[in-house]
């Protein structure tokens, strides 16, 4: 494994209310490539993501997370975010009086973005008339991962985890969503996407795919694991691992 | 001697400085009367020496805000704040009349030949004494409480406006034309009336910390919004250091006409406002929104009244409070709605955000109804900022501190951002100074 290149994640073991959830994950997403992980229900996906984001219910146990070859796991959330790892969370909650523009305008300032909200939700397909809404009330479940998408890319990343940018989402929405994918990995971010029901492998095509079970991760391969899970279902391929 | 003897002594001496007509002397004397016999608001000051009040508020002449020098810390706190333009020539101790401000000068002339009229309050009881005898102290009255009483018999300085029927002013009105210094007195009245169908937003007040010449602020207000009118009134309070706070507020609104009233309170160290709206006429609509900021150890007695006496009329009352360090707020809000009034809807939410484990809130909804088809509803909640929230805005890049301003100014942003912007840039920067560096 290469060092200093993008996301690591070295036997990484996490507990939430003391219980153990990830068990040793060992995981690589180099700079300018799409990595996938799937797994059913429970293996403990989104636990990964939030703790990659550094949300303090989540405790590593052991292991380490290092981005650019450099120890994050230690660093508290907002750290994280400024030294390039954005987390698209799966259900972003409401800020009440915050508007759009307002926030957006905020991580545009702190992240030197030359860029503007309303071109933001250009590029993810939002109306501008939402600049004026606050974030992320009242907004469907499509626009609401476009939203979380637009901030994102208002934080010029280095690497993205995007856990399951395609659950609740309408046909549009996840059109949005690939194309930014693919111009993310274009300009050499590195992406994880975190996927339970494997919609937005319909529109783009992984480097590597992995599969988690149990808090492990119990397989990795090219995109053509994709089209075994969707033939065999999980216990099927893993059972073959 | 007794209370209301004082008191009469010192509303005569008032009165006769004035040179006001027999009509208004005697309210002044029926309120000191009254004193005696009307009950003590919770938030009378504890250690309250009436005589060196009442000969205060005698002797001196109206206040002004200090002349000269504006030390630099204050200057640095202006600065911060933004302070919107009309606030500024008020704060250089110059005693401006901001309407001789050339730029709307046409407006104003435009406006007088309307019949618009804008005067001190001592000025209006003298000279209009038609208009201000029908409405003076008619909604404002002595007999809710002792420190009601007592403004009405030592009321000195504040603001008399009157819109006659069917003038929209269309812009907002303190901006151009408050004659300012008035408003620093330490029992000013203001007395605004939107007559029929005419529209009207009043900004009373000023957002910038004002160090208070004064111990305690009694000021008192009253607006009238005559049938089919629109009248919006903001009042602002962002008193400096060791005040006490206790304006006496009243409100009338007649058939079809619709008020909105925000209140906006930052400072001082005990505040006591509870204000008493009436709907009289059919369909009367009133929105009635306050925000707070208690910091230190303040005390604040907030709330209302509104009083629902006709049908079909409708009442929105939001509350917002943030708490912090060891402060107390006792909300207490009420409905009433009387016997006759059919179909009426009244509502009210009062929402306080606690950022200290040592403030202490108590919140007590109060929904009378004498009529049996009245729609009314109580929401309250208490708590601190969500954890969700923060740790989103954190993984965002913002740290804790930063996440908590956003969401505390988000909290308070629904309610303000009607107004002007400056007021609404300054208020953002109140909170996050009051919040602590950053």
């Amino acid at each position: 494994m290469p060092h200093g290149n993008g996301l690591e994640v070295v036997d990484l073991w996490v507990k939430v209310e003391n219980k153990e959830i990830l068990k040793g994950v060992n995981l690589h997403v180099p700079k300018g490539e799409l990595h996938v992980l799937m797994g059913p229900n429970g293996a403990g996906k989104s636990t990964l993501a939030m703790t990659l984001a550094g949300h303090p219910k989540y405790k590593v146990v052991r292991g380490d997370i290092l981005l650019d070859g450099e120890s994050i796991k230690d660093l508290p959330p907002e750290e994280r975010a400024r030294k390039g790892l954005a987390v698209l969370l799966q259900h972003p909650p409401e800020l009440e009086g915050v508007k759009v523009a307002e926030l957006l305008n905020k991580l545009i300032e702190r992240y030197g973005s030359n860029t503007t909200p309303q071109e933001l939700l250009e590029r993810v397909g939002l109306s501008p008339s939402l600049l004026f809404r606050y974030f992320n009330v009242g907004f469907s479940g499509g626009e609401r991962k476009r939203l979380e998408l637009a901030r994102i890319l208002a934080m010029r990343p280095k690497i993205v985890v995007m856990d399951e940018p395609d659950s609740g989402v309408d046909v549009e929405s996840l059109k949005y969503i690939a194309k930014n994918i693919e111009d993310m990995v274009k300009s050499n971010i590195g992406v994880l996407v975190i996927t339970h029901y494997r919609n937005i492998l319909r529109y783009v095509t992984p480097n590597r795919v992995h599969i988690m079970v149990d808090g492990r991760i119990v397989l990795s391969g090219g995109p053509e694991l994709v089209e075994k899970i969707e033939k065999e279902g999980y216990s099927g391929v893993v059972k073959v691992a | 001697m007794r209370e209301s003897q004082i008191i009469k002594y010192y509303a005569e001496e008032i009165s006769k400085k004035l040179k006001e007509p027999e009509w208004a002397l005697r309210l002044r004397l029926k309120a000191a009367e009254l004193y005696e016999k009307v009950p003590t608001p919770p938030w009378m000051p504890e250690d309250f020496d009436l005589e060196a009040f009442a000969s205060k508020v005698a002797q001196e002449e109206p206040v002004r805000p200090g002349e000269g020098e504006i030390p630099d810390w204050y200057k640095k706190i202006l600065e911060r704040i933004g302070v919107p333009e009309i606030e500024q020539s008020m704060l250089a101790g110059v005693t401006v009349m901001v309407n001789e401000n050339v730029v709307f000068e046409a407006q104003k002339r435009d406006l007088e030949r309307k019949g618009v009229i804008l005067k001190s309050m001592d000025e209006a009881v003298r000279e209009h004494e038609d208009i201000v005898k029908r409405f003076l102290h008619k909604v404002q009255t002595p007999e809710d409480h002792k420190l009601a009483a007592l403004h009405v018999a030592l009321r000195r300085g504040g603001t008399f406006m009157y819109v006659p029927k069917g003038v929209k002013v269309p812009f907002p009105a303190q901006a151009f034309f408050v004659i300012t210094e008035e408003q620093l007195a330490q029992t000013e009245h203001t007395l605004i009336i939107a007559d029929e169908k005419s529209s009207l937003h009043f900004i009373e007040g000023c957002i910038v910390p004002i160090p208070a010449p004064f111990s305690m602020h009694l000021g008192g207000s009253e607006f009238y919004a005559l049938k089919g009118s629109r009248l919006r009134v903001s009042s602002l309070q962002n008193w400096m250091g060791d005040v006490v706070h206790v304006p006496v507020k009243g409100a009338w609104v007649e058939e079809g006409a619709r008020l909105e009233e925000l209140g906006v309170t930052m400072g001082g160290t005990k505040i006591g406002m509870r204000p008493k709206i009436r709907l009289v006429g059919e369909g009367a609509k009133v929105s009635f929104n306050n925000v707070a900021m208690l910091k230190n150890e303040m005390k604040s007695w907030s709330g209302g009244t509104v009083l629902m006496e006709a049908p079909r009329t409708y009442a929105n009352v939001v509350n917002r409070t943030v708490m912090l360090d060891k402060t107390f707020e006792e909300f207490l809000g009420e409905i009433n709605v009387k016997r006759g009034a059919r179909e009426v809807r009244g509502y009210q939410s009062c929402n306080t955000l606690m950022l200290s484990d040592k403030a202490v809130n108590v919140t007590i909804p109060k929904l009378v109804s004498e009529s049996p088809d009245a729609e009314l509803a109580h929401e309250g909640t208490v708590g601190k900022l969500g954890e969700e929230q923060i740790f989103y805005l954190r993984q965002m890049g913002f740290d804790e501190h930063e996440a908590t301003q956003l969401l505390t100014i988000g909290f308070i942003d629904p309610l303000v951002e009607d107004l002007p912007s400056d007021y609404v840039r300054a208020i953002r920067e109140i909170v996050k100074m009051t919040l602590g560096a950053s």
